[in-house]
């Protein structure tokens, strides 16, 4: 497709891959290879951010057009289907959990992450009495290939969503959850955090998962992948087991 | 409204969406869809596709707000980041040799610094644009073009009418200068 650059004394030697990719320059092959390093390498990322922000005056150059009147209406239905608004509820302050790390000082941080993410369900909806629902509470440690856990994830009974605990540092900053059922096809759950626990608003893939399911990371690009099926590297995983 | 306060609103807006608030998603999409929606036309051209990829674009938001930092970035360049990038995305699944914009024809051929005039308004557009003038012509066209259209290395170089190597070395050269003036 493309002869290489005529080198130049000014050129040589100084890498501006992430400024290519940036900017969209690249296409094809150059342009996915560019992308999966993005989600595996923090520097280059961070070099792809910096770019960003270096250029981003140019974006006032471009005129501002309001879009039109009914667009919100089908983004707030898309939103919908996503995540139904019944189970639409603020997540209760982590903080509040994580200030109860004190009780759980002497256990590892595996299983201090567990308790935490008791406590938030606790906290979350204390109204819902356990024997009302016939599901039980789900809980899988998503670990690296090789064996180090990243994640856990406690899904509760009455299926309103899934609390994901990074419990050891994650250096991708676009890890999306799937949920894949037996013999199925991952489906997309939702963008889980690095650093700090996040819960996750019940999909309808959630809602109907069973106990044989696996929880999947993946890095994906910003805003996660673009075409409801994995495109990075997974990164973790884990099957449900009920409590 | 004074910047920093639009600013830390819409931080604040990302950060309400990314715990699960549905208006908070709605006040996000009142402070800055006027602008994405703008992007996404000036790579895509065409409204119907702007509009399906701007509808992409906050589902993702409301999908992955957590994702946003805001000690790391300003909020509406991390937004626009994903729109361009969405934009970028639906532009390379077209079937080749289909027509693009005009847009970019007219930027390349009008890259005097008045055709960046809109960058004098905040001190880091007043930076950049001073660094775009130390640039030759043709390098500061090309880098302006490839931010705001979207297109490839081969697109730049067709459209200008010059070698693909040349537009690479073009951009390239560009991009180095104009790092070493606003590190400077």
């Amino acid at each position: 497709m493309s002869d290489p650059p005529p080198p130049t004394d000014e050129e040589d030697g100084v890498d501006l891959t992430a400024a290519e990719h940036m900017l969209g320059l690249l296409e094809g092959e150059a342009r996915r290879s560019a992308e999966a390093r993005r989600r595996t390498d923090p520097a280059f990322r961070a070099q792809i951010e910096d770019w960003e922000e270096k250029l981003a005056p140019l974006t006032d150059t471009v005129d501002e057009v309001a879009p039109p009147e009914g667009l919100w209406r089908r983004i707030e239905q898309a939103v919908a289907k996503d995540e139904p608004a019944s189970n639409v509820v603020a997540f209760p302050t982590p903080r509040r959990a994580w200030d109860r790390m004190g009780l759980w000082r002497s256990a590892t941080a595996l299983s201090a992450a567990a308790a935490v993410a008791c406590v938030v369900l606790l906290v979350w909806r204390p109204a819902i009495p356990p024997r009302a629902s016939v599901a039980p509470t789900m809980v899988a440690t998503l670990s690296a290939a090789d064996g180090k856990p990243l994640y856990v994830a406690v899904v509760d009974r009455a299926r309103r969503g899934v609390t994901v605990i990074p419990v050891s540092g994650v250096t991708g900053r676009w890890p999306e959850l799937w949920i894949i059922p037996a013999g199925g096809k991952p489906r997309p759950v939702g963008m889980v955090g690095a650093a700090k626990p996040r819960l996750i608003l019940a999909s309808s893939a959630l809602r109907t998962a069973a106990p044989t399911a696996v929880l999947a990371v993946s890095l994906e690009p910003p805003g996660g992948s673009p075409t409801g099926a994995p495109t990075g590297p997974v990164i973790a995983t884990g099957a449900l087991k009920a409590l | 409204m004074d910047a920093d306060v639009q600013r830390e609103a819409l931080a604040r807006a990302l950060a309400q969406t990314a715990r699960g608030e549905a208006a908070a998603l709605k006040e996000v999409y009142e402070r800055s869809s006027a602008k994405l929606f703008g992007i996404c036309l000036r790579i895509l051209g065409e409204a119907s596709e702007a509009e399906d990829v701007l509808q992409e674009v906050y589902v993702s938001v409301w999908r992955g707000a957590g994702g946003f930092d805001a000690g790391r970035s300003s909020p509406i360049t991390w937004l626009a980041a994903i729109a361009r990038n969405r934009a970028i995305d639906r532009v390379r699944q077209r079937r080749p040799g289909r027509t693009e914009p005009l847009g970019a024809a007219a930027m390349i051929a009008d890259a005097s610094p008045s055709a960046l005039s809109g960058l004098e308004e905040a001190e880091q557009g007043r930076r950049l644009s001073r660094c775009l003038e130390e640039l030759e012509g043709p390098q500061r066209g090309a880098i302006a073009s490839a931010f705001l259209d979207g297109h490839t290395y081969e697109a730049l170089a067709r459209r200008a009418g010059v070698p693909l190597g040349t537009m690479k070395s073009w951009i390239r050269r560009g991009l180095i200068r104009l790092r070493a003036c606003l590190e400077r």
